[in-house]
C-alpha cells in the first residue's frame, strides 16, 4: 500500500514511472521556459524558472534510482545557465551581486543548486576568492539533512567544482591566501565526503524496520556517490606520500571507523585500496589495518584484506618483472600481514575460521609473488593457520564444511605452486594441517600430490622422504582410524590403488647410492605392507619389480662393492617375502607369475646363492600351481608360463633341473582337458631340447630322445580326442612340432613320424568331417604346412648336417 | 592407414607411464587402427589407447588378469593384409622365430605381431612378416637386460606396409622405416 508519509517512504514501482515522467515533463517546460529567458536576457525570470525546475528535486517519492534520473536531466540543463552566467560575468557583469541574490531562493533545494552554480561561475571568473568561496559552498549543504537529497546536492557540488579545486602545494607560489593550496582542496573534499557518509549511513535508519533489505539495497546503488569523494582525493596531484599519511588517510579513515556502519565500511575499507596508487598502500599498511582491527563486526574483513594482499602482490610481481626488488627492502610486507592478520582475529573473535584460513590463502599467495625465494614463509603461515585451527576445538575439519573447503585451498596452494612433492617436504606443517582433515579432506588432499609427483615425475631419493612423503598418503596407502565405511567403487579402488603403484617407481635414491634405494624400498614394503589384502595386489608388486631391478644394479657394479652378493641375497629374500604376502592374501595367479619371474631375475644374476634362491622361487610356483589353482583355463595358462620360464632358466644343475622338468611333463599329463594336457605337452618338449644346464655350460640339451617321448604321448593324448576336428587341429600343431625338432637335427625323429601324421589327418581324419569353417581352417593350416615342407624338399640345404626332407609325402 | 603396434606397458606394476615423447608423438585422431599385445596392465591404459584409435584390439599377456576378456590371439584384416596378434609368452621358445612361423601357418596371417620379449623385431621370414613392437615403456625384463622403449607404426597402402619403429634411445626418439610388400 503507498504511504506518502513525510518521512520519505517510496511510492511502489508501478508509480515510480509516473512520477518520474510528471517530475521529468515539469523540468522540460521550466528549462525551456529558463532558456528563453536567457535568449531575452531576462536573467531574473531565467533563475525563477530555474529555481522551479530545480524544486522538483524537493520529492520524498521516488526512489534512488528515479531520482538519479531526474537529476541528471536537471543537471544537464543546469549547464545552459551556467554557460549564460559564465558568458555574462566575463563580459564585465557583477557577479557579487547575484552570489547575494540567489540565497533568497525560496527553497533550500532550489537555492543551494542555483549557489553552486553561480559559486562555480564565480570561482572561473574571479581566481582570489576560490578557497573562500568553496568552502562557503561545503558549509552551506549541511542545509539539506535528508540523505537522497542531500547525498545529490553534494554530488551536484564535487562534479561542479572538480576541475576547480586549489591542487597547489603549499610551497607554490601560485598558492595565495585567498586562493588555496591543496590542503584546503584535501579539507573541502574530505568535509563533503564525511557529510556525504554520514547521510548515507542515516538512510539505513529511515522507515520501517521491515523494509531493511530493500534499504540496504538501495544503499548499495548510491555507494558511488560517496566513492566519488575518493576518487577526487585521489586525483589531486599535489597530494604526496606524507600528506596521504599524515592527513588524508587518517581522514578517511576516522570517518569510516567511527560511522560503525558494515556495509559503509566494507565499501569504503576496498574503495581506499582500489582508488589510491600501490606505493602509498606500502607506506600506510600499519595505519589501514590498525583500522581494519576496528571495524563494525559485520564487516568482512577477510574480504577487504584479500584484496588488499591480491593487489600488493599483483604489484610486487609488476616490480619484480621491471628488474625491481618486488616489495620495497624496508617495508616487512609479509611479517605487517601476518602480524596483523593475528591482530585481527584476536580482536574479533567472533569471525568463523574459514574466513581466517581465506586470509592465510592471501597471505601464501603474497608470499609466493614477492618472497618467491623464502619457502620458510609458506611454512610460516601454515603454523599461524595451525594455531588458528587450535583455537577451535574440533578435531578433524569436514571437508565440506566452508572451513573444510577453506583448508582444503590453502593446502593445494603449495602442490600446484611448488609442483614438487619434495619441496613441500620443506613445510614441516604442511602435513600437520594436512592431519587436520577429515578422512575425505585427506584422502583428496592425498589424490592431489599423487596425480601432482606423477605429472612432474617427481624423485623421492631418500628414505626419509620416502617415509615423510607415505605419511602424507597415508589414507590412501592403509585403513584409516576415521575411514568412512561407505562401500566404495571397485573401479575407484582400483584407480586410487594404481596411482600410488605408479608412485611406488618414483621412488629412486641416486644412481650411485643403491643402498639407499634398498632402505627406501624396505621402508615402502613397511608402509605399503599395513594396506591390507585389499591393496597389496597393487602395490607390492611394484616394489618387487623396482627390487629386481636394483638386484641387477648391484651385480652391474660388482666390482665396486664387495658385499654385493649379500646385498642381492637380502633382495631376493626381500622379493620373496613381499610375493609370499601375496599368498597369504590368498592370491596365486599373480605371486604364481612374479614367483617365475624371480627365479629368471635371480637366474641371470650369477652370484654365490642364486641357484638355491631361482630354484626356491621355482619351487614355490610350483607349491602355488598344484596347492591353489584349480580351473583348468587358469592351470593351462600357468603351466603354459612354468614351462616357457624353465625352457630360459640356466642356472640350474642337472640335480635341479631334471625333477622340474620331468615335474612339468607330469603335470602337462595331468591337465583336465585333452587338448590342453597335448599342447602342453608340445610345450614341455622344448625343455629336452633348447633349455640348458650348469653343467651344459649354456649348450642345449638337445636330449632328442625325451622330445620324442614328450611329442609321442602327445600325439596319444590327441588321438584320444574323440571330435575328429579336434584331433585333426592337434595332429597338424603337431606335424609343426616334429618338424621344429627334425629340422634343428633331432635325429630320432624321422620323415616317416612327419608322413605318418599328415596322412592321418588326410586319410582319416579330414573326410570324416563336414564342410565347415573348422575344416578349412585345418586345411589351411596343413596346406601352409605342407608348403613349407615342400619347399624345404625342393631346396634343399647345402649344409652338409641339414636334415633331409627327401620323402616327405605331400600329395 | 595408420595402425599403432604397442605393448607390454605393464603399467603400474614396472613403470609408472608411457614416455612423455611417445605421448607427444600419439595424437589423437591420426590413428586408424590399434593392435594391443597386451599387458597392459590397468583399466586408465586401455582408456587412454582409446582416445587415441576408436578400433583397439587386444590380446591377452601374461600379466593381464585370466579373467579379462582379452582372447589368446585374434586375426584382423587391415586392407588386403591379414595380421596375426598374440602376445606370445604361449609361444616356447619365448620369441622363437620357427616357432613364430608355426603360429603364422596356424593363423594363416600375412603379418603376425606379437610381444612378450620387450625388444624390437621386424623381419621377413618364408615371405611372410614378423613384428614384435616392443615395449612401449621400456619396462623390466628379468631376461633381457637392456631394454628400449618402442612402438611401431605401420602405414597400410594397398600390398604395401611402411613400418616405422620409434625408439627412445638416450632419451632421444629415433625412427626407423621399413618395407613390406606382399606377394
Amino acid at each position: 500500500m503507498p504511504t506518502m508519509s513525510k518521512s520519505g517512504s517510496m511510492s511502489p514501482l508501478e508509480d515510480q514511472d509516473k512520477l518520474l515522467d510528471e517530475a521529468l515533463s515539469v523540468v522540460k517546460v521550466q528549462a525551456l521556459q529558463m532558456k528563453r529567458c536567457l535568449d531575452k536576457r531576462k536573467l531574473m525570470d531565467a533563475l525563477k524558472h530555474a529555481s522551479t525546475m530545480l524544486g522538483e528535486l524537493r520529492t520524498s517519492l521516488l526512489s534512488p534510482k528515479s531520482y538519479y534520473e531526474l537529476y541528471m536531466a536537471i543537471c544537464d540543463e543546469l549547464q545552459h545557465l551556467e554557460m549564460y552566467l559564465l558568458d555574462e560575468f566575463q563580459n564585465g557583469r557583477k557577479v557579487a551581486d547575484l552570489y547575494e541574490l540567489v540565497q533568497y531562493a525560496g527553497n533550500i533545494i532550489p537555492r543551494l543548486y542555483l549557489l553552486v552554480t553561480v559559486g562555480v561561475v564565480y570561482i572561473k571568473t574571479n581566481e582570489q576568492s576560490r578557497r573562500d568561496i568553496l568552502r562557503d559552498l561545503v558549509e552551506m549543504c549541511r542545509g539539506v539533512q535528508h540523505p537522497l537529497r542531500g547525498l545529490f546536492l553534494r554530488n551536484y557540488l564535487l562534479q561542479c567544482t572538480r576541475n576547480l579545486l586549489p591542487d597547489l602545494a603549499e610551497s607554490d607560489p601560485l598558492a595565495t591566501e585567498s586562493y588555496g593550496n591543496v590542503r584546503d582542496a584535501v579539507d573541502f573534499i574530505q568535509l563533503n565526503f564525511s557529510e556525504m557518509n554520514k547521510l548515507w549511513v542515516r538512510m539505513a535508519y529511515q522507515g520501517h524496520s521491515r523494509d531493511k533489505e530493500r534499504r540496504e539495497r538501495e544503499r548499495q546503488e548510491l555507494r558511488l556517490l560517496v566513492g566519488t569523494n575518493l576518487v577526487r582525493l585521489a586525483q589531486l596531484d599535489s597530494v604526496d606520500v606524507e600528506l596521504y599519511k599524515k592527513v588524508v588517510l587518517p581522514g578517511i579513515l576516522e570517518q569510516v571507523v567511527s560511522c560503525r556502519d558494515a556495509l559503509a565500511q566494507e565499501y569504503l575499507m576496498e574503495c581506499i585500496i582500489q582508488v589510491f596508487p600501490d606505493e602509498v598502500h606500502l607506506d600506510t599498511l600499519h595505519t589501514y589495518l590498525k583500522a581494519c582491527a576496528e571495524l563494525h563486526t559485520d564487516v568482512k574483513v577477510h574480504v577487504i584484506l584479500v584484496a588488499l594482499v591480491e593487489r600488493l602482490a599483483a604489484y610486487g610481481q609488476r616490480q619484480q618483472a621491471l628488474g625491481q626488488p618486488p616489495i620495497p627492502p624496508h617495508i616487512p610486507l609479509f611479517d605487517i600481514f601476518s602480524d596483523q592478520i593475528g591482530n585481527i582475529a584476536q580482536a574479533r573473535p567472533e569471525m568463523p575460521s574459514e574466513n581466517l584460513v581465506s586470509l592465510q590463502v592471501s597471505l601464501i599467495s603474497l608470499a609466493f609473488r614477492c618472497y618467491p625465494d623464502q619457502i620458510n614463509l609458506v611454512d610460516k603461515v601454515l603454523e599461524s593457520t595451525l594455531v588458528a585451527l587450535d583455537k577451535i576445538s574440533v578435531e578433524k575439519v569436514d571437508f565440506d564444511s566452508s572451513l573444510g573447503k577453506e583448508l582444503n585451498r590453502l593446502l593445494r596452494m603449495p602442490v600446484s605452486h611448488y609442483n614438487s612433492l619434495v619441496t613441500l617436504l620443506q613445510l614441516p606443517h604442511f602435513a600437520q594441517v594436512l592431519h587436520r582433515l577429515d578422512y575425505n579432506g585427506r584422502k583428496s588432499i592425498a589424490l592431489h600430490l599423487v596425480n601432482n609427483a606423477l605429472d612432474n615425475e617427481t624423485y623421492i631419493t631418500t628414505q626419509e622422504h620416502v617415509d615423510a612423503v607415505l605419511n602424507m598418503l597415508a589414507p590412501l596407502i592403509c585403513d584409516q582410524p576415521d575411514q568412512v565405511l561407505t562401500g566404495q567403487d571397485a573401479e575407484d579402488f582400483a584407480e586410487e590403488q594404481n596411482l600410488m603403484a605408479r608412485l611406488i617407481h618414483l621412488l629412486a635414491a641416486e644412481e650411485s647410492d643403491l643402498d639407499q634405494q634398498y632402505r627406501m624400498l624396505t621402508s615402502a614394503r613397511k608402509q605399503f605392507g599395513a594396506g591390507g589384502a585389499r591393496r597389496i595386489p597393487f602395490t607390492l608388486p611394484p616394489l618387487i619389480y623396482e627390487a629386481f631391478k636394483l638386484a641387477r644394479k648391484y651385480f652391474d657394479v660388482r666390482q665396486e662393492d664387495e658385499l654385493w652378493e649379500k646385498k642381492c641375497e637380502k633382495i631376493f629374500t626381500f622379493c620373496h617375502q613381499c610375493i609370499a604376502a601375496l599368498v597369504k592374501a590368498e592370491l596365486a595367479e599373480l605371486p604364481l607369475r612374479l614367483f617365475l619371474q624371480g627365479a629368471l631375475a635371480a637366474s641371470q644374476i650369477i652370484f654365490g646363492t642364486h641357484e638355491t634362491l631361482a630354484y626356491e622361487f621355482i619351487s614355490q610356483a610350483f607349491t602355488l600351481y598344484e596347492e591353489e589353482i584349480s580351473d583348468s583355463k587358469a592351470q593351462f595358462a600357468a603351466l603354459t608360463l612354468m614351462a616357457a620360464s624353465l625352457e630360459k632358466l640356466d642356472c640350474f644343475s642337472e640335480e635341479n633341473s631334471a625333477p622340474v622338468r620331468s615335474k612339468c611333463a607330469l603335470l602337462a599329463s595331468a591337465l583336465l582337458r585333452k587338448p590342453d594336457q597335448c599342447r602342453a605337452l608340445i610345450l614341455v618338449s622344448n625343455l629336452f631340447w633348447s633349455s640348458t644346464t650348469k653343467e651344459l655350460e649354456g649348450k642345449p640339451m638337445r636330449d632328442g630322445k625325451k622330445v620324442l617321448e614328450c611329442l609321442r604321448k602327445a600325439g596319444k593324448v590327441a588321438t584320444e580326442c574323440l571330435d575328429p576336428g579336434v584331433q585333426a587341429q592337434l595332429i597338424v600343431e603337431l606335424v609343426n612340432a616334429y618338424v621344429h625338432f627334425f629340422h634343428q637335427g633331432n635325429q630320432n625323429i624321422t620323415v616317416t613320424h612327419i608322413n605318418e601324421l599328415i596322412s592321418k589327418v588326410r586319410q582319416d581324419l579330414l573326410p570324416q568331417l563336414e564342410n565347415s569353417d573348422e575344416k578349412e581352417l585345418i586345411e589351411r593350416h596343413l596346406g601352409a604346412s605342407c608348403d613349407m615342407l615342400r619347399h624345404r624338399r625342393d631346396n634343399p640345404s647345402t649344409t652338409s648336417d641339414a636334415p633331409s626332407y627327401q620323402g616327405i609325402v605331400l600329395d | 592407414m595408420l595402425v599403432l603396434v604397442l605393448g607390454d606397458l605393464h603399467i603400474p606394476n614396472r613403470c609408472n607411464a608411457l614416455p612423455a615423447k611417445f605421448k607427444k608423438l600419439l595424437v589423437p585422431g591420426r590413428i586408424h587402427h590399434i593392435l594391443c599385445t597386451g599387458n597392459l596392465c590397468s583399466k586408465e591404459t586401455l582408456d587412454y589407447l582409446k582416445t587415441l584409435a576408436s578400433d583397439v584390439h587386444i590380446v591377452r599377456g601374461d600379466f593381464d588378469k585370466i579373467s579379462s576378456t582379452y582372447p589368446e590371439q585374434k586375426v584382423v584384416t587391415v586392407g588386403q593384409f591379414k595380421i596375426g596378434l598374440a602376445h606370445g609368452h604361449q609361444i616356447v621358445p619365448w620369441g622363437d622365430p620357427e616357432s613364430l612361423a608355426s603360429l603364422q601357418r596356424q593363423l594363416g596371417v600375412d603379418i603376425l605381431i606379437t610381444g612378450h620379449t620387450h625388444k624390437f623385431e621386424a623381419y621377413e621370414h618364408d615371405g611372410k612378416f614378423f613384428i614384435n613392437p616392443g615395449s612401449a615403456t621400456g619396462a623390466y625384463n628379468p631376461i633381457n637386460k637392456f631394454v628400449i622403449p618402442s612402438f611401431v607404426l605401420m602405414d597400410i597402402q594397398s600390398s604395401t606396409v611402411v613400418t616405422y619403429v620409434y625408439q627412445l634411445v638416450e632419451d632421444e626418439v629415433k625412427v626407423e622405416r621399413i618395407e613390406y610388400k606382399k606377394n
